[in-house]
């Protein structure tokens, strides 16, 4: 089918029974809206980094599969909140409207694994810094970023419930009671805004009063958090989250040497498992008909090389990249271990934990900047990605690999 | 102030005269519906032009279809809560008759209904408007790679609902002999 074409009908079509624009009315509205001023609220944000944007979306992917049996594995525990030491007044504020359902039940979502659709991401609390219209992140702000999102079971796959592209994206946090204390309500929800410092950055989408949905006061203690499309049957727990001056930071590392496109591999990837913290070894039960042109998803096992025990949350997924047989680096490697799971690893060497390699193969701009498809061929496939350490001062480097894979 | 106002309006009438059927059709690739498309013309030559900005008349058609795009991508997360209270809404509801069906095309346009927002403003720049990745980018404020990858999956769907597309896609087999 030539699909420009038919784009190219459909719109000839339409021009020819689409109504005339009534050009007293906008002209109306544009001089009411005049009228008015235009409100400007200084919020800040963080820019449309990496096309992470929160709601409906369809991007993000997760899955923590069970590990193979025979690989040791620590106990994963489930993170509990914690009171807060000063709990917030169960009375609401003056003139606050409480939240709609779900907010104040206890109808908290039950982590489930859709075959269509998959969730990733995170909530970031900070303040929003109008004139940046970025996010300055602190613990104690007064703001919630959602940057949670949804994407398909498998790149290139149809999402949504049943494969049908829709998303109903909602992400709930729970206190120490279990009832829902925040859920994210479009009608809650921070309108978009740009910078007043002449950048020209929009705010990105996603951003709410860090308040409880109850109440209208601060949310303060530390929530578990959920990630839920329940038209899909998708449900993922995030890591925890803690509000207050000694709360919950975003996780920062320093990511060293990564895979460049176009750039020879570093010794450290070829080396595979070699030098680093963690071996990644994708699940043996994995079929190379699951492997798709889009990219990859599917379960791995992650083993401590030593020496000591390492400690951390585990990364949601890791990311891979292509190397063809010139050792050059082929596919970028955009998502890289950004947030961390509800889960925590403490191994020693030896010792694993399971997570999941989900990486779209986006293919370096040198090999084709339009179509982003790997030319045929075959390649090497490997596991890299870096997240830190419980110390946070310490980054680990899981590496896996070579796979050899070929595009038909 | 005023006099800039006024230049202002005049170009927002040439183009809501001379150019609103195509710009009409061009929201109708996105929205799939003849009234929403009418809709999001209006909203988006108002956002266009409510502030006054000098805008030449070659150049204004341009900031309309990207101001169609953005109104499209935004109204779509502010729907969701709005469908919930429609019904307390009365709204004037535009009975489409068989003379003004859209053309014939209907599989294909089914096929958009079933993308999402952002995957349909991707295929629009892609494949009618024929931009490249970095530039469809830039337009919509994403990074290439997350525009590969809603183009990705919106293939994917689109030729399972119509069958292969006159776009270039490889599959990838990984060699179960060849695992190490």
């Amino acid at each position: 089918m030539d699909f420009g074409r038919a784009l190219q009908d459909i719109a000839a079509d339409a021009e020819r029974v689409v109504r005339s624009v009534e050009i007293g009315a906008v002209t109306a509205r544009v001089r009411r809206r005049r009228a008015q001023g235009v409100v400007l609220r200084s919020v800040g944000g963080l820019a449309v980094v990496g096309g992470l944007v929160a709601g409906a979306g369809l991007v993000a992917e997760h899955a923590t599969p069970p590990p193979p049996a025979a690989v040791q594995v620590t106990e994963i525990p489930t993170p509990t909140p914690t009171p807060s030491p000063d709990p917030a007044p169960t009375t609401a504020v003056d003139g606050w409207v409480v939240g709609a359902a779900p907010c104040g039940t206890t109808d908290v979502p039950t982590p489930q694994d859709s075959p269509y659709l998959s969730l990733r991401g995170g909530l970031i609390i900070g303040d929003l810094d109008p004139a940046t219209a970025m996010l300055d992140a602190d613990p104690a702000g007064a703001d919630l970023l959602d940057l949670v999102e949804a994407g398909p079971e498998t790149p290139g796959t149809p999402a949504g419930a049943d494969g049908d592209g829709a998303s109903h994206l909602m992400t709930v946090l729970v206190d120490e009671s279990g009832t829902i204390a925040f859920w994210s309500d479009p009608a809650r929800q921070l309108p978009q805004l740009r910078a007043t410092d002449g950048s020209g950055v929009l705010s990105t989408y996603g951003y709410y009063p860090a308040v409880d949905c109850r109440t209208g006061r601060p949310l303060a203690g530390t929530y578990r958090a959920f990630a839920s499309d329940p038209s899909a049957a998708e449900t993922i727990e995030l890591a925890p989250l803690t509000f207050g001056p000694d709360g919950t930071r975003p996780l920062s590392w320093n990511r060293g040497t990564l895979p460049t496109c176009g750039e020879p591999a570093p010794a450290a990837l070829l080396a595979g498992g070699a030098g680093a913290d963690f071996t990644v070894t994708l699940d043996p039960g994995f079929a190379p008909d699951e492997a798709r042109s889009a990219g990859i998803h599917v379960p791995v096992t992650v083993t401590a090389n030593g020496p000591g025990r390492l400690r951390g949350q585990v990364p949601q997924e890791l990311s891979a990249v292509l190397v063809d047989d010139a050792g050059v680096v082929v596919s970028e490697n955009q998502m890289m271990g950004d947030f961390p799971s509800a889960a925590t690893f403490d191994v020693g060497a030896g010792e694993s934990f399971g997570t999941s390699l989900f990486s779209w193969f986006d293919m370096c701009d040198h090999l084709d900047p339009n179509t982003g498809w790997a030319a045929r061929g075959s390649y090497d496939l490997y596991v890299y990605d870096t997240f830190p350490a419980a110390s946070g001062s310490t980054t680990l480097t899981a590496v896996g690999g070579p796979y050899r894979i070929t595009v038909r | 102030m005023h006099e800039a106002r006024r230049r202002s309006d005049d170009v927002m009438a040439t183009v809501a005269r001379e150019r609103g059927a195509a710009l009409g059709a061009y929201a109708y690739l996105l929205t799939g519906n003849l009234r929403d498309a009418e809709d999001l013309v209006q909203d988006a030559l108002v956002k266009t032009f409510v502030r006054g900005r000098r805008i030449e008349i070659e150049s204004a058609e341009g900031y309309v279809r990207r101001a169609i795009l953005s109104t499209w991508i935004d109204q779509y997360r502010r729907r969701r809560h709005w469908e919930r209270v429609r019904h307390l809404v009365v709204r004037e509801e535009r009975v489409e008759s068989a003379a003004e069906a859209v053309g014939t095309r209907t599989d294909v346009q089914l096929a958009l209904q079933q993308l999402s927002p952002q995957q349909r403003a991707c295929v629009v720049l892609r494949y009618y408007d024929d931009l490249t990745v970095p530039e469809i980018a830039v337009r919509l404020e994403l990074a290439a790679g997350t525009v590969k990858r809603y183009l990705s999956v919106a293939v994917g769907r689109l030729e399972t609902l119509l069958g292969p597309l006159d776009v270039t896609e490889a599959s990838v087999v990984m060699s179960r002999h060849e695992v190490r």
